[in-house]
């Protein structure tokens, strides 16, 4: 048996369509290559409410650029899903150039964590007869976990022998404290100087703090809910002298769903006073002071 | 009518009663019938040096109305230790510092519920040589309250607790590393997690090292591994753990040579 190789012709209609193909490619070229500049996007957004909502959207932009003739239609779907895996879906439905879904999903208290917002856009050329986006897929994030919120200073007491004491209290974005199980609440305090080591101004000091000094070690689990903060003298060495210094506190917490502040720009002043022949030691903290004697009363 | 025996019964509850209140409401802790019973273990009463020792405090509450009680700044600051040392002596360690920012310590035990935390003995007492130690661990200022008002107690005492500490077994040491570390990765909720932390953070051997670069990565857990590491360099030197990291940590390096020189100027506590 031979095998014989023949030129294959072309029929009439595969001409005419390749003939198509080339027209169109070549009038798509002409109207997009002057307008190298112009860009559509599409993409995703996901937001958590002050009420616990979570807020999902997609946005496709096809919009084409000013002046030309061109006509576009674009198209997006969007869909919620929760860590428990409820989902709201939307998708576009008016013909237009740009076009933007929205999905939300209530607050639950048994539905905490990372929710994803999945979008899938697409856009069609009525001058190329194709869709120049299509398929195209863009995620969001946002996550309600548990935070503490509230922070509130819930009470103070000056001691006499000059420490001063202050309580907190904090709750849950949940209203569930125990959700802040794996949150930690802590406080960053800064003293004058560099970072390292603060030696407190001496005299009439005689001590020394990490700068900035943060604690406690280990912080505070987020489930108390409570934490107490004292202000010590810290250690004095004759002889003493005329001194103060300031120093800024923030409360902070760190949870899974990041990192934020509770409370800033908290001034902590401390001054040592000459008082006939004693000295008077005094701090002030949040409206609140406590003074003591030094070599008499300060706690040590 | 009563008996002899009975009017002898009436006169040691007496006695008990007043002696109670004279000793400030005291309570033992074992053998205890309490409907609050407090108790303290040794979690291992035999170790190798430089593991760490830790007392599970358990507090159960029988009574059928909810219980409070302080522990202090850090659930810490109430607990005071006497040690025996191998030689004999009686060690007080200093009690743990109240300055700066600290969980309160106030309790609040439902009824029928358990309290248990593991007390970490090194944080008052470093066990440098191997023998036979004794523990002993007070805690007061309990203020030990029923819901109703009603004062249990106000302190508690453990029995002497033996402690034998065997030499050092460095494969041993890297088994309880890597045990804390896992325990510190894989325990729910930070508390358990600071626990485990915290233990590996109090083994003072270039050992630890490794593991604690490992637990700085950790959320809520870095500040634990660089205490831990200057502790280590402040006794074997800082070369010696850095070299150990395993991996470069600019940042790391920078924290934990800061942590000590704080250590090497004196750093007090705390003052907030």
């Amino acid at each position: 048996m031979s095998s014989e190789s023949m030129p294959r012709r072309e029929s009439p209609l595969e001409a005419f369509l390749t003939f198509l193909r080339a027209t169109g490619f070549l009038v798509t070229l002409g109207l997009l290559s002057p307008l190298p500049a112009h860009a559509y996007s599409w993409y995703s957004g996901a937001s958590v409410g002050s009420d616990g909502t979570v807020y999902g959207w997609g946005v496709t932009d096809a919009t084409p650029p000013h002046g030309s003739n061109m006509s576009h239609v674009a198209y997006v779907t969007t869909t919620l899903t929760s860590p428990i895996k409820r989902r709201q879906a939307s998708n576009s439905l008016n013909l237009q150039n740009m076009v933007r879904a929205d999905v939300s999903l209530s607050f639950d208290p048994g539905d905490l964590g990372s929710y994803q917002d999945y979008t899938t856009s697409s856009a069609f050329c009525y001058s190329c007869l194709c869709y120049f986006i299509y398929g195209a897929v863009s995620q969001a994030f946002a996550n309600n976990a548990a935070y503490p919120v509230n922070f509130t200073q819930s009470g103070s007491t000056a001691y006499a022998d000059g420490r001063l004491q202050f309580y907190y209290t904090w709750g849950s974005s949940s209203r569930n404290i125990m959700d802040l199980a794996d949150c930690v609440v802590y406080e960053a305090v800064t003293y004058p100087g560099p970072p390292g080591t603060f030696v407190l101004p001496k005299p009439p000091w005689n001590y020394s703090q990490p700068n900035p000094s943060v604690g406690p070690v280990p912080k505070i689990p987020g489930s108390n809910g409570t934490g107490g903060d004292t202000q010590y003298p810290g250690t004095f060495a004759t002889p003493y002298g005329n001194n103060q210094f300031d120093a800024t506190q923030v409360y902070e917490y760190s949870c899974p769903a990041g990192i934020g502040d509770l409370a800033t720009g908290i001034t902590i002043h401390r001054q040592v006073q000459q008082n006939g022949s004693y000295y008077t030691y005094q701090v002030t903290k949040s409206g609140a002071s406590s003074s003591c004697t030094l070599g008499v009363n300060c706690y040590q | 009518m009563c008996s002899p025996y009975m009017s002898l019964r009436s006169a040691l509850g007496l006695v008990l009663v007043v002696g109670s209140c004279l000793w400030g409401l005291t309570i033992y802790a074992a053998p205890t019938e309490s409907a609050v019973p407090i108790s303290f273990a040794l979690q291992k009463p035999s170790v190798t040096l430089h593991e760490p020792v830790s007392v599970e405090l358990t507090i159960e509450n029988s009574l059928a109305e909810p219980v409070t009680f302080e522990l202090g700044f850090q659930e810490k600051a109430n607990y005071h230790f006497t040690v025996t040392a191998p030689d004999g002596s009686l060690v007080s360690p200093q009690d743990i510092s109240e300055g700066g920012f600290g969980a309160t310590g106030h309790v609040s035990l439902e009824a029928g519920g358990k309290f248990e935390r593991k007390v970490l003995v090194n944080e008052w007492y470093e066990f440098s040589k191997a023998g036979t130690y004794g523990i002993r661990i007070r805690i007061t200022g309990l203020t030990l309250r029923t819901a109703s008002g009603t004062l249990l107690g106000n302190e508690v005492s453990s029995q002497q607790m033996v402690l034998e500490v065997e030499p050092a077994d460095p494969a041993r040491l890297v088994e309880v590393c890597q045990n804390l570390l896992e325990s510190a990765r894989t325990s729910r909720g930070y508390a358990k997690q600071a626990e485990a932390g915290l233990a590996l953070s109090f083994i003072l051997d270039p050992v630890a090292v490794p593991y604690l670069v490992k637990l700085a990565k950790m959320r809520g857990l870095d500040d634990l591994s660089v205490a831990g590491l200057a502790r280590i360099a402040n006794r074997a030197g800082i070369d010696e753990v850095i070299s150990k990291f395993g991996t470069e940590d600019p940042e790391l390096e920078q924290s934990v040579r800061n942590a000590l020189d704080c250590l090497k100027r004196g750093c007090g506590p705390p003052i907030g």
